[in-house]
């Protein structure tokens, strides 16, 4: 199972534009400049091909860092 | 599972027709940066927009004509005419019917109206070739077209740059023809992601229904617009179309090396090309038009057919079709064309 450093590797993978050295697990992605609707198109499909899990826009709403992120994914999966 | 099987049945020509008048995306008031990023995102440059006065079942009924002439069919042997759309003429009585009357057909003809969103026509389809292999029935006229553009605000950045408009026309007839098979399925967890408010009898239509109200990131819609929660849709898509299309080829005893053409759902490039890469098929077996003509709708599957296939289906060519809509309403079928006749496209 991916772990949560893990996780956020591919979280920074996705958003190709962002710099890396200004994220971390914490960082309330929904405030970054370079999230948008491609951005979270991005990470649902990373999710879906990496834990075959669906995450709705509600999902997105209700979480704020990466790391909730990664626990709802989480709690998802169990 | 819905699973249908027809043997005996087929689609025997097929035509299209989309309003003349582009309407491009690069004309949206959007930062030059943005607007390139959504253009590379949903893979849709122009779309085909309709006038005021011009209906789905007026796309429908130029399609028809043009594909009864170029086959010389007698109107008097079709039985059925079907017509799908989400925008029809009236609430009653039946476009299906005012169609009729309109291409001559004769009075014996079963005239029959469906609503569905984007997944229409591979879910009519099933419905033709379930009344072709009836003893009754030999030839089914199937009309699917929208005029969605209609339904879009023009000051909303999220719907109004993916739909276009386009009518289509579609022959399903008895012959000889191999085992055609179709899985239909759908979802209404997603009543509320692709949804037009007002207007049904739900939410009866008000005046504050014809409001322009502010919206996320300042786009705006009426209560009588179409909007869409794009993540839902997406995510719902990524899942489950690969999953309803592995199972189709499961039933169908086939790979994605043994089909000539996966015709889609023209939907957005991004989910496109995940989708397809989910199912490993090669791009090259999957025809996109939705750079030219948007997301039509219903009729992008036909869509795509007449003005990316036409003069590639000869011989025996295999197909596999695929569409997702509003209600997460799905259809995949797998079917050979043998005889289908492509007509050129042509404008309104």
């Amino acid at each position: 199972m991916m772990n949560l450093d893990e996780f956020f590797e591919r979280f920074c993978d996705e958003l190709a534009d962002a710099d890396i050295n200004k994220l971390a697990p914490s960082t309330d992605f929904k405030k970054l400049e370079e999230w948008d609707s491609l951005a979270s198109l991005m990470i649902l499909a990373m999710i879906e091909d990496e834990f075959e899990v669906l995450v709705t826009s509600e999902d997105i709403m209700k979480t704020t860092s990466i790391e909730d992120l990664y626990n709802l994914v989480i709690n998802k999966l169990k | 599972m819905a699973l249908l099987k027809f043997n005996n049945v087929g689609m025997t020509s097929i035509s299209g027709c989309v309003p003349s008048k582009i309407s491009s995306n690069l004309d949206l008031d959007m930062p030059e940066e943005a607007l390139e990023k959504l253009i590379g995102s949903i893979g849709i440059k122009e779309k085909r927009i309709a006038d005021a006065d011009v209906t789905s079942s007026d796309l429908c009924y130029k399609a028809a004509v043009k594909l009864l002439e170029d086959n010389k069919v007698d109107i008097s042997s079709i039985d059925m005419l079907l017509f799908l759309s989400l925008t029809p003429d009236y609430i009653t009585p039946p476009t299906s019917a005012v169609l009729q009357q309109k291409l001559g057909l004769p009075k014996s003809t079963a005239c029959l109206d469906l609503s569905l969103a984007c997944s229409g026509f591979v879910y009519a389809l099933s419905t033709a070739f379930a009344y072709a292999s009836n003893p009754g029935i030999n030839k089914v006229l199937l009309l699917v077209g929208d005029t969605v553009s209609k339904l879009v605000n023009p000051r909303d950045n999220v719907n109004f740059p993916l739909y276009g408009d386009a009518g289509t026309a579609c022959l399903v007839e008895k012959g000889d023809f191999d085992e055609s098979i179709f899985i239909l399925s759908s979802d209404g967890a997603g009543e509320k992601s692709n949804i037009v408010p007002h207007r049904g009898f739900r939410n009866i239509l008000t005046s504050d229904s014809l409001i322009d109200k502010e919206r996320e990131n300042g786009n705006f819609r009426k209560d009588i617009n179409l909007t869409m929660d794009g993540m839902d849709t997406f995510s719902n898509a990524i899942r489950n179309v690969p999953k309803q299309v592995k199972q189709l080829m499961k039933e169908s005893d086939i790979t994605p090396d043994d089909f000539d053409y996966l015709v889609s759902h023209q939907s957005n490039r991004y989910m496109m090309e995940f989708i397809m890469k989910r199912l490993n098929v090669d791009l090259d077996k999957v025809p996109f038009c939705l750079e030219k003509y948007g997301n039509t709708g219903c009729a992008s599957v036909p869509l795509t057919i007449v003005s990316e296939l036409e003069g590639k289906l000869t011989g025996e060519k295999k197909l596999l079709l695929t569409a997702i809509g509003a209600g997460w309403s799905m259809a995949s079928a797998y079917l050979k064309a043998k005889v289908l006749k492509i007509s050129p496209l042509i404008e309104y």
